[in-house]
Formats: structure tokens, sequence, C-alpha cells
């Protein structure tokens, strides 16, 4: 895979790109929130309590997964953070506006604004080319067609897809259309990407490049809440939560700074 | 015995897990196989009763009509004329008015023998009793138009008579052309009534009176050549003749229909049009489901004639029974339709072998269609791919990328959606053109209706121009009906394939009116060239059968605009449905 | 071996024989290749050590006196410290079962517990292996034996998950944990 060419990705501004009073210094507190969140699927005694009282903080720039089996609620979660779903109990707040409880037009405005979203099965539109599909979020959000086209230029050759900008996704392998994906998520510069399963239709070659760029985004200071089954894909991440019957079970902090000594115990040289 | 076994059982499972789907199909098909058979059956269904009438009343080939008092030197002369089977006496009539129920009418009174019946003629008594001095019996259509039955009362020349009977003749065309009494020159339309000769002469007075001469000749077919015959040496000394044959006759009784055969045949046709898209349009609505069926069927070991026979069965079998439903009820109201005036025997015709064929050609193609596809689609793709892969990839169309990718967001997911479907939109084009053509030849008509002087607004020609009115209308209505059935369908099946990509598009930030918008683009923008083709096929249609009346130009727009509004509402109603879910759900539902 | 041994002898002495059935219904068809030689050459190994003691002698229905033997102060300790440290980067899956079963046993140490931490332990040798396959100067070989090491320690933690759900059935008390 190209990567050539792919510059360094600019660390992400605060409240001077104008777009509004959503949008909190990166040092003020969670940007994203979850208070006592539930989802309950259907009712009285077939009632399946996918999401069952989750508190959660996402401070600015943490690059959180959610981990559990699958059938754990951790999709269910995305979507109620992203405002896909509505909770049956409970609080969302994002960037110090609470969501859960907006209209769905008002929630197409927060989400084409604040929000990036990158799925399993990559949901790119069909119909329309790579570049199109980046650039759909911006004219949405309305950018001006000029602005639109110039970001999306600017991240296909971050995301190393600049040649691929006028093909179809039925053209593009799995990675690629990940990518495209990606870059579509970023393009309005969001608070947060959240990424359901990003890797989970990939091979080990397309999940590292994915992951590169997660670690790139991360550098950048973007805040990344992906949900995933591979431990070896939270294993990136900078915290963990693992999610059991709709619960977190655990929330435990990688340290990224250790460097390979606990790797090197593996090789066991004395023997 | 097993493969029949197994197609049986899924039919009988499919037809009772989606009853709608399967009664709203019938009913597709039958209107459109109703409307086919009464349009091709109508003409077949006034020669019908022309001749059933002409047997049972001894009908005449050739009416002649005299003014001369004694007109035993014509009849004598018509007599001698070689070719003449029979020849009844002369029968006395004369023009008047004749009043009931305080309406007024204008009419033929002839005199007749009751105490023989006559050999050319004898008019065929549908109630009461035949002549009788004193008592009137009027022709069963004049009867009906004036309202008047057996007991009532009509007045002739100041003096009453009570109804006896309503009779029906072929000597005269149906009502209102039945006025044979009227001497030289210009006819008007009038009934037909009779009484006893001495009433007659009574009645008449001094009033111009005519004889009239039926004669029946060996070749029924040589009317023309023997009328040149007998009236080659014809002079003004002679007196006055009017001669006309038995297929003057018909023909005019055929007038009645002239307007409305069209009106079905063209309705009919359109019907079927509109047949084929609900049709499609199912087939649509259910192609994933049949897709799915066809490759679990193939999973399992049947082959790709056990998987389009067990498709091509439940589709072979509604269609059929609709056509069927079709072919009957289309014959038994032909007579209905075509004989308001009731003049001729009511009989239902037999079957007419190309309405027949008609209708089992449509059943046929509207069956073939809709198993057809997944048929074929099963047969080309590998079984793992149906059972998981999605119905159809798009294609690419570089010059339609090119050419919408500066439109508004959603004026460019509506072409690349519709883009994605070619043969969606021609068929819904295809839906919205019969509608503005029927729409556009009913206010035609009523245009020339209107335009028409005020006289012909009264009287006996309203018959003929309801008629027409009420065909022209039930036929733009079924087809307005089978066109909503349409929109809502295919606006269902469009939704239903665009729902993964709006969903997207939901949670990239697009507003529910975004998405509603970029539907309802998908949905106008076929209809426009629909729309575009209907109003001058209308038109034409309507001045290659009827009069060149254009409507005004406003109303032809508005008829445009309503239709495009009809259309837009109609599928932004799938769409709305759609929004008022939150986005995740779909994206939830689809496989990963 | 000597330490699950010792760790066994916490709850009740026990003689040679009955550690022997004890250690192969923990192991199960694995537990056949274990013959009753070891348990006792183990058993002797400890005495030597001064962590356990001979208590008593039981007189068995056939064959020779049963020797009972329960751990000294120094046991105990050595015990506590064996529940309190890590199984290692490489320890294999029965090393670690078996830690599980007589952490049980014994009653020294929440097996919840040691999973946990054994699973934090792994998580953190994963982003390290991670980190190491990303980092833009590994090469393909060494990135071959990363994928093998990540794919090695993703299996030690989706074992467990498996064991979570079974200890935490276990365990009396267990079920209602709060949140981590």
């Amino acid at each position: 895979m190209t990567r050539n060419g792919r510059r360094g990705w600019p660390r992400r501004r605060g409240m001077d790109d104008g777009a509004g009073a959503v949008r909190p210094g990166a040092a003020a507190g969670p940007v994203l929130r979850a208070v006592g969140l539930a989802r309950v699927y259907g009712e009285d005694e077939s009632a399946i309590w996918a999401v069952d009282g989750i508190d959660l903080d996402v401070p600015a720039g943490q690059m959180l997964a959610v981990m559990g089996p699958s059938g754990c609620g951790k999709s269910t979660l995305l979507q109620l953070l992203g405002g896909l779903d509505r909770p049956t109990e409970g609080e969302v707040w994002l960037g110090g506006q609470r969501i859960d409880d907006l209209g769905e037009r008002a929630l197409a405005r927060m989400r084409r604004r604040c929000l990036g979203f990158v799925f399993q099965a990559y949901h790119l539109i069909d119909e329309l080319t790579a570049a199109e599909n980046v650039e759909l979020p911006a004219l949405l959000a309305g950018a001006s067609p000029r602005t639109a086209r110039h970001r999306t230029a600017e991240l296909l050759d971050r995301v190393g897809l600049a040649d691929r900008a006028r093909h179809l996704p039925s053209q593009l392998s799995g990675g690629q259309r990940q990518r495209i994906a990606i870059a579509r998520a970023l393009v309005n510069k969001p608070l947060v990407v959240l990424a359901d399963e990003p890797t989970g239709n990939l091979d080990s070659a397309a999940t590292l490049d994915i992951l590169r760029l997660f670690g790139e985004l991360r550098a950048a200071g973007q805040t990344l809440v992906m949900v995933t089954h591979d431990e070896r894909v939270a294993a990136t991440a900078d915290r963990v939560v693992s999610l059991r019957d709709g619960v977190p079970a655990d929330d435990t902090a990688l340290d990224s700074d250790t460097g390979t000594a606990r790797l090197g115990t593996l090789l066991n040289w004395e023997n | 015995m097993g493969h029949l076994l197994l197609i049986g059982r899924l039919v009988l499972r499919d037809l009772r897990r989606r009853p709608g789907e399967a009664f709203v199909f019938l009913l597709a098909v039958t209107i459109a196989s109703t409307s086919l058979t009464l349009g091709l059956a109508t003409g077949n269904a006034v020669d019908h009763g022309y001749e059933k009438t002409r047997a049972a009343t001894a009908g005449p080939d050739i009416i002649a009509t005299t003014t001369a008092a004694d007109p035993s030197g014509v009849a004598k002369r018509l007599a001698d004329t070689p070719g003449v089977a029979e020849q009844a006496a002369p029968v006395f009539a004369f023009d008047t008015y004749i009043k009931a129920h305080g309406k007024s009418a204008h009419t033929a009174v002839e005199g007749r023998d009751p105490s023989q019946d006559a050999v050319v003629d004898q008019p065929l008594v549908t109630s009461g009793t035949w002549v009788r001095p004193g008592g009137a019996v009027l022709e069963r259509g004049f009867a009906k138009a004036l309202g008047v039955s057996i007991g009532d009362h009509v007045t002739v020349s100041g003096r009453d008579y009570p109804v006896v009977g309503t009779a029906i003749s072929v000597a005269t065309s149906v009502y209102p052309w039945s006025d044979n009494a009227q001497g030289p020159g210009t006819s008007d339309f009038g009934g037909r009534m009779w009484l006893t000769a001495a009433d007659t002469r009574k009645a008449a007075g001094d009033a111009p009176s005519v004889q009239l001469i039926h004669l029946k000749l060996d070749d029924p077919t040589a009317t023309q050549h023997w009328m040149d015959t007998a009236f080659a040496n014809w002079n003004e000394s002679d007196g006055w003749v009017n001669a006309h044959a038995w297929q003057d006759v018909l023909q005019t009784d055929k007038a009645m229909i002239r307007d409305i055969q069209p009106a079905l045949v063209v309705g009919g046709w359109l019907l079927a049009v509109a047949a084929i898209v609900t049709l499609v349009a199912l087939a649509t609505a259910r192609a994933a489901r049949d897709n799915r069926r066809a490759a679990l069927l193939k999973a399992v070991g049947a082959g790709p004639a056990t998987i389009t026979a067990a498709l091509l069965t439940q589709h072979l079998l509604l269609t059929l029974l609709a056509t069927a439903i079709g072919l009957t009820s289309g014959t038994l109201s032909a007579p209905l339709l075509v004989d308001p005036s009731a003049g001729l025997l009511n009989t239902v015709g037999t079957l007419d072998f190309s309405a027949a064929f008609a209708a089992v050609l449509l059943a046929i193609v509207v069956a073939v269609t809709g198993a057809l596809r997944p048929a074929l689609h099963t047969a080309r793709t590998s079984t793992v791919n149906a059972l998981t892969g999605p119905a159809q990839l798009p294609t690419r169309r570089p010059c339609l990328n090119a050419a919408t990718a500066y439109l508004p967001t959603s004026l460019l997911l509506g072409i690349r959606l519709l883009a994605r479907r070619p043969g969606r939109a021609v068929l819904a084009a295809a839906g919205t053109a019969a509608t503005t053509l029927m729409v556009t030849a009913l206010l035609t008509w009523h245009t020339e209706l209107a335009a028409r002087p005020d006289v012909t607004h009264f009287g006996p020609i309203e018959v003929r121009a309801d008629q027409t009115g009420r065909v022209l209308l039930a036929v733009t209505l079924a087809l307005m009906a089978m066109s909503t059935l349409n929109t809502v369908l295919l606006g269902l099946g469009t939704a239903v394939q665009a729902r993964r990509t709006l969903s997207v598009a939901r949670t990239l930030g697009a507003t529910p009116g975004q998405v509603v918008s970029a539907l309802c683009v998908a949905g106008l923008l076929p209809a426009v060239p629909g729309i575009a083709v209907g109003i001058p096929a209308g038109l034409g249609l309507y001045w290659l059968f009827g009069t060149q009346v254009t409507p005004p130009g406003f109303s032809l727009l508005a008829t445009a605009l309503a239709v495009l509004l009809a259309v837009a509402v109609l599928t932004a109603l799938p769409a709305w449905a759609h929004t008022r879910s939150p986005a995740g759900h779909t994206l939830n539902a689809e496989p990963a | 071996m000597q330490d699950v041994v010792l760790a066994l002898l916490v709850k009740e002495p026990l003689h040679g024989y009955d550690l022997r059935k004890r250690l192969t219904v923990a192991l199960g068809p694995l537990g056949e290749t274990l013959n009753a030689g070891q348990v006792y050459v183990t058993l002797t190994r400890l005495e030597k050590a001064g962590l356990v003691v001979q208590v008593r002698e039981e007189a068995a229905v056939r064959g020779p006196k049963r020797k009972v033997f329960a751990p000294t102060a120094a046991g105990y300790e050595r015990v506590a410290a064996w529940m309190a440290e890590s199984v290692g980067p490489r320890a294999d899956v029965t090393e670690f079962h078996l830690k599980l079963v007589a952490a049980r046993e014994s009653g020294t140490a929440d097996p919840l517990a040691l999973v946990d931490a054994r699973r934090r332990e792994l998580m953190s040798s994963l982003a390290e292996a991670q980190r190491a396959a990303l980092a833009p100067d590994a090469g393909a070989e060494a990135g071959l034996l990363l994928e093998g090491v990540a794919l090695r320690l993703r299996a030690d933690l989706r074992w467990l998950e498996a064991c979570e759900r079974v200890w935490s059935g276990r365990t009396p008390g267990g079920k209602g944990r709060g949140n981590g």
C-alpha cells in the first residue's frame, strides 16, 4: 500500500475554527459524556437491556476502546453516543451540550458538525465516487463546493488514496474503502470520531494500516471512541473499557511508554 | 409428483403469508383485463344484439318510406323488382309529439294490425301486450328515456292512450334515431310508438303522413345492388320514396358506441400498462425475498427449472384467475354498456376471439414479467452470492457522475439513486404517462362538451354524451387509482432499496428534509417525461377518435402540476416514514 | 508444581493420594499423565525445604500407611507470595489454571482478582506488541514475529474471558460484581 506523500496530521484546533458554541476548548472537561445510559429492546418479559446503566467520560484527545463479546451492548452504546439511537434512560452530553433529547433535525445538524462515523461495513454510499463520499458531509454541513473539494483532496492524500478519488466504492478493496470512510468521518473536523468495529472486515495488513491511521489521528489530538471485539485493536488505545452484559466490567488505562520491556521477557534469553 | 407437491406447497404458503399482495395483484390484472375485454367486446356486442333482435322480429333488409297517400303503386313496383323474398303490407305512420309525465317528445307513430303478425318487421313485445284499440306500445328505449312504464298514459294529438306494452324492432335504429315517419327534409331525433291502424289514422287527422314498406331480400347482403336496380328509373311523378338498408340501421346503432369504444380500447391498453407497472413494482418490492427464496431452493438442490416453475406457477395462477374474472365480467357487462337505450335484445355475446387473445396475452406477459427476473437472477448468480450478496451492484456511469457532480446534495443523491434503477424510472414514467394521457382526454372531452352549441345540450343526444362521459370517467378513475398504487409501490421500493444509502447520509448529518427531498427527486424526475409524453398523446388520441379540440393551456398546465404534486406527495410519504425512526435502526437491520 | 501442592495443603492437611486425586479432578484427562510418584517427590522436596511437615499417619484400607502433610509458617508465607506475584509473560494455560484452582481451594486469593490482574498484564504486553508492529521501522520479518506474539496474547485474553465467566459463577458472592 502506498503511503508516500502522506503528511503529518496537524494538532487539532480548539474554538478557533468558528464552529459555534458547541465546541469547547480541548481542556474543558470530557468531550463526550454518558450518564446512567440505558437502552432496552422489546417490552416486559422479553425486554433486553442491551445497555444497562453506563457512566462514561471521554476526555478530549483520548482514544478509547470499548471491548466485549458480541451481544454485550457495545454497538448499541456507540449508536447512543452518536445520536443514532435514543436511550431508554440516561443522558448523553457532547461538547457540553445534551444531545439525547434533540429532535431528528437538530441531531442531524449536530452529527454533521461534531461527529464522524466509521463502520465495520464501511457504509459508503454506493452511488457516489470515493471523493463524493468524502465531500458529502461537508456539503451537507453547508461548505462551499470549492472548500469541500479542497478539503477532500487533502484528506484523500492523507489516507493515501488520492489516485482513487474517482472510483466507486465497489471498485475499491476493503481496506481502501475503510480509509475512504475515515477520510469522510474527518472532513468536518469532528469533535469525536466514533468507530464501530472499524477493522472487523479487514485482513491483518489492512487492519494494521487502519490502526496506523488511528495512531496518527491520536497523535494529532483527535478524540476517538471505537468499539471492537479484537483485543489487538483495543490494545492500541489509551484506555480500554470492557462491557459485560450491558455494564462496564473493567476500565483499564494502557501505559504507552513501556517500550518493549515486557516483550523482552518473552524471548527468555537465559535458556 | 414430488415437484408438484413442493411447488404447490410453496405457492400456498406464500399466498397465505401475503394475502394483501396477492389481492393487489389480482385486482390490478382484473381491472386491466376487464377493461380490455370490454373495449374489444363492445363492437361485437352490438352486432350480436342486432342479429338476435333481427331474427326475433323478422327484421327487414330494406325499409322504404313514401309520402304517397296510396302506397300500392310504390309497393307493387318494389315487389316486382327482382330479388325480393318477402314484403310486408305498407304501414301507415306519422310524425308527431307525444306528452308523457308533462314532458314532450318527438316520435313516429305507426299503425299496426293487432290481429295479424307482419311478415317483415313484427316488433317483439318485451313487456305487456301488443297494441289493441285504445292502447299504445312504446319502443323500449324510448319508453326508458321518457320514464314511461306499462299503465302510464301518453297523449297523442290530444287523445289519451294507456301504455299497454313495450317492444323492440330493428326496422329503425335504437332511440334516439328511431323516428322513421318524417317526410322530406331534415330529420330529427325521435322515438317510435305503435297504435292500431285505426287509432293511428284517427290520431293523424290531417297531419302529413307516410307509408312504411318493409322488405326482405333473397340475398340480404346485396342491398345496395337491389336499391340501385329498384330506383334506377325513378322520377318525381312516381312519388317521394326514401329507402335505406339494414346495414345503415346497424351503422347508426353502432354510433352509440362510436365515442366510448376508443375510450375503452385505449383505456384498456393503458390500464394494462398500469397493471404491468403495478406488477413489476410488486415484483421489485419482493425481489429480495424472491431472490433469497430461489437461492434457498437452489441450496437444497432444486434446479433452475424447478425454481422458475415455482415462481411462475404462483404468478400464472393469480394472473389466469384475474384474466378469467376480467373476461367474464367484461363480456357480461358489454351489452349493458353498448345499449343504454335498450333498443336491442340484451343478450350476452359470445367471447370475442381477439378480446380473449389480448387478455390471455396480457396475462402471460404479466406473469412472465413477474417471475422471470428472480428466476434469471438465480440461474445466473452463485448460491452463496444470492444468499448473502446485495441484489444488484451499482453500475458505473462516469458521464452521469461527471454531469451531476456539481448539483446540490439532495438532487445529486436523488439522481444517483434513480440512475441505479433505470428500469424503475421507465416504469414510473410509463405509469405517469398513462394517467396523464387519460386525464388529458377527459379534460379535452369536457372542453368539447362545453364548446358545443347550447341546443345539443338538451334532448336525446345527452344519452350518448352521458355514456361517453361515464366511460371516460370510469377509465380515468381506474387508471388514477392504479397509478396511485403504482406510485406508492414504486416509492416504497425505492425507499426500501435506498434505505441504507439514506441512513448513511443521515449518520453524516443529512436532515430528514434533505432525505425526503432526495427521494422526491428520485420520484419526480421520471414523472416529468411521463407528463410530457402523456399530455400530447392524450390530445393526439382524442383528435384521432374524436374532434380536434384543445383544452385551454392553463388547464393543461394545471393538470401537469396536479399530477406532479400527486407524485411528489405519494413519494414523500414512504420517505417521511423512513425519517421518523432514529438513523441507527436501519443500519442495525442491515447484515454487516 | 511445588506452589500448587503447597497451596492445596493450605485448606486442610492431606496425604499424597488425596493430593493426586484433587489434582486429577482439576486437570481432567490431562491429569492422567501425572503419576503418583511425582506428587510424592514434590512433597519430599517441600518437606526438605521446610515448607511442609508431616502431621500424622493414617492407616489405609490396603497397602502402606499414608503420611498426612500440612504447611509450615514458611509454607504459608510462600503461598501468599505466590498468589501475589504474576505468573509471568510466558506462563502457559495449565499453570494459570492450577493457580486459579489452588486459589479457590486454599481461599488465599480471589480467582477473579487473579484473572483481572492477568488480563491487565496481557493487555499491556499486547499493547507493546501492537505499538511495535505499528512502528514505521517494523520490518517484514519482525512484523511476522509480532503478529504471532499478538495472536498468542489475544488467545490468552479470550481464554481469560471464559475463566472469568466460569469463576464468577463459582465464587461465593462473586455474582454481583461492581463496576470495574
